[in-house]
């Protein structure tokens, strides 16, 4: 659709809240700007979360998905893309981000581990380290939104091979965890959390995403360290940004995607700001070096391990119930 | 006799010329009458109250297995984790308030001294008029390995590393007893306020102790209110959200953390629901014990003098 059609109308963009929002906000402006549209943007714990319950109530309230993952497009909850936009999408990113139902290479989020020399002595740059707290005293925290970063982690620490993860030992990775458990003093549960314990000094080291950490060390810790050995990575093919389906605007929904995709320096602007990829193939060039080491797939670091979302599909409540009976129990 | 009885139960005889022709008027207004100026009430009640229940119930016996939703809910040892360490908790709360916010309670009636009545009424009113937020936030900056404690602690070399006390259960706890404390002292210090303190001096002068005096001739007197306090405190300690998320974290999550997880995380809406059922069936019945213990008489009065 042109700004002609476009005009006066709204759109909802429903995100995850704080920077993210922010930083997705100073993104869609620009299209709100260009094509005389309101755009609106609520933010949910877990937007996906959000848009089945209202696919359930049959009254889909949101547009714009940002961003959805492989459960949704599992769960048949995303729309699928109309031939013009899986063009323009074609000409714009790599063949491997490409899907029917998503945007892909959107976001992709990487645990790291990263360690406050001013409150530890010496600082654990691999899982085996990080578990090793004769060598590395100090308090600990690990990422507890989803189980699949802690459970990757715990594996590594035991020495299981990093290429053969999946399909995940549960047993096994919950008795790792276990042995660490007493000097775990926060499990976080959200990406302020994980900012917010390093700067408060309650941890000294922290299994946490890669984009709070390095927002946490250009804004209020300088003197953090960041390792990226056993960091694993939501996988950049599975999942992205999306289109409710049995959305009320779909068709704006679409014009918004065609424009997104096509736009490299805003792109760039965004991951400037978190540190995650968008998908563009020319972001990168415009990417500053110290953005481009801080992201998941930056050529100077270890590699990521991929987490595989097909697997957390098949066993999610299996998965998410054992992590919270070992959380629960003493 | 040459008097004829007036009719039982009757003011004004009934053949007085200028009722003949109406209905007896009553100070009682009718039945109806009643409904009818509770109808707005019934109306709220009914959409608010029990049609979502009848929908909690109706989620929760639904998909995916029906009545076997109880069975998975119950065999789940993360579930009954949960819901152990909710009632545990609550329990402990409810303890140290009824305690703490007795003493404290007995102290305001009976104290003489203006400074200390106005000490304990605003450390009683102040922290109740702040946010909830605002008071876990403030444990912690207490509790932090860099907080208010360990500071204090490592300064006085009392301890040598900083304690372990943010995101455990007994900060849940602590941040509960220092939220719930008013309610506990209110209710107390009205049903405290009914009991006639000479009766101790009495006590005494027939020769009691005052320990004697106070287990033998206070205490039952203050049963009632303090059965009460148990109820409302246990009952609201149940469902507490915000202090164990904030407090406690991930390894102590209350019931009401299991909820918000099933519906926000998994979108499990009939174990939600059963969640939901078991903190309202825990409520009703510890009011029912409170009721079948004191007595509904004495406990209405003791909460509302």
């Amino acid at each position: 659709m042109t700004p002609a059609q476009t005009k006066g109308r709204t759109l909802v963009l429903a995100g995850w809240g704080g920077a993210w929002t922010d930083a997705t906000k100073a993104f869609a402006n620009h299209f709100a700007q260009e094509y005389g549209v309101t755009i609106q943007y609520p933010s949910f714990d877990d937007p996906e979360i959000t848009l089945q319950t209202q696919e359930q109530a049959g009254s889909v309230q949101m547009d714009v998905v940002d961003s959805a993952s492989w459960i949704s497009y599992k769960k048949g909850i995303l729309a699928e893309f109309p031939q013009y936009l899986q063009d323009t999408i074609k000409a714009n990113v790599d063949p491997v981000c490409i899907s029917a139902y998503f945007i892909g290479c959107y976001g992709a989020t990487a645990d790291v581990i990263a360690c406050n020399p001013a409150i530890v002595s010496k600082c654990p740059t691999n899982a085996k380290d990080f578990w090793d707290v004769q060598n590395f005293p100090g308090p600990r925290a690990i990422d507890g939104v989803t189980p699949d970063a802690a459970l990757l982690f715990a594996l590594l620490a035991d020495g299981a091979d990093k290429t053969k993860l999946y399909p995940i030992d549960i047993n096994r990775a919950i008795n790792s965890l276990k042995k660490i458990k007493p000097h775990v003093q926060v499990w976080t549960t959200s990406g302020g959390q994980m900012q917010q314990v390093l700067v408060n000094k309650e941890v000294g080291i922290e299994y946490a995403w890669n984009g709070r950490v390095f927002t946490t060390k250009k804004n209020q810790l300088p003197n953090l360290q960041v390792s990226w050995d056993d960091s694993v990575v939501s996988n950049p093919t599975q999942g992205g940004l999306a289109v409710a389906k049995g959305s009320p605007n779909a068709d704006l929904a679409f014009t918004f995607l065609n424009w997104w995709v096509q736009q490299a320096q805003y792109q760039a602007d965004w991951t400037s700001a978190l540190t995650y990829p968008t998908p563009n193939k020319k972001v990168n060039s415009l990417l500053s070096a110290d953005v481009l080491a801080a992201m998941p797939f930056a050529k100077d670091h270890t590699q990521p391990v991929l987490e595989d979302a097909e697997w957390t599909y098949e066993h999610q409540t299996e998965e998410e119930k054992a992590f919270q009976t070992f959380l629960t129990g003493s | 006799m040459a008097l004829s009885r007036p009719a039982a139960g009757r003011f004004l005889p009934a053949s007085l010329p200028w009722r003949r022709n109406r209905r007896n008027w009553s100070p009682q207004p009718s039945a109806w009458v009643g409904l009818l100026l509770a109808t707005p009430f019934l109306i709220v009640l009914v959409l608010y109250v029990i049609y979502p229940f009848v929908r909690l119930f109706q989620t929760a016996i639904g998909d995916p297995s029906g009545w076997q939703n109880f069975q998975f809910f119950f065999s789940n040892s993360a579930n009954m984790l949960v819901v152990q360490i909710t009632f545990r908790d609550a329990a402990i709360v409810t303890a140290i308030n009824v305690i703490a916010g007795g003493l404290m309670a007995w102290a305001l009636k009976s104290t003489k001294s203006r400074i200390m009545r106005f000490a304990l009424l605003s450390s009683i009113f102040v922290p109740f008029w702040m946010g909830s937020v605002v008071k876990i936030y403030a444990f912690t900056a207490l509790l932090g390995r860099a907080g208010v404690i360990n500071t204090m602690l490592q300064n006085l070399h009392i301890t040598r590393e900083p304690l372990h006390l943010l995101y455990t259960q007994p900060a849940v706890v602590a941040g509960m007893v220092y939220q719930m404390l008013p309610i506990a002292v209110l209710p107390m210090y009205v049903a405290f306020t009914s009991i006639d303190t000479d009766l101790i001096i009495a006590a005494e002068g027939l020769g009691a102790s005052r320990a004697r005096a106070l287990l033998d001739v206070v205490l039952p007197l203050a049963v009632p209110g303090i059965f009460a306090t148990l109820v409302i405190n246990f009952v609201l300690a149940l469902g507490f959200y915000l202090t164990p998320v904030l407090l406690g974290g991930l390894t102590s999550p209350f019931t009401a953390t299991l909820i918000q997880q099933d519906l926000f995380a998994y979108s499990d809406f009939a174990d939600s629901s059963i969640g939901g059922l078991l903190l309202l069936a825990g409520g009703i019945a510890s009011v029912a014990l409170g009721y079948i213990l004191v007595g509904k008489e004495r406990l209405r009065r003791a909460i509302s003098v």
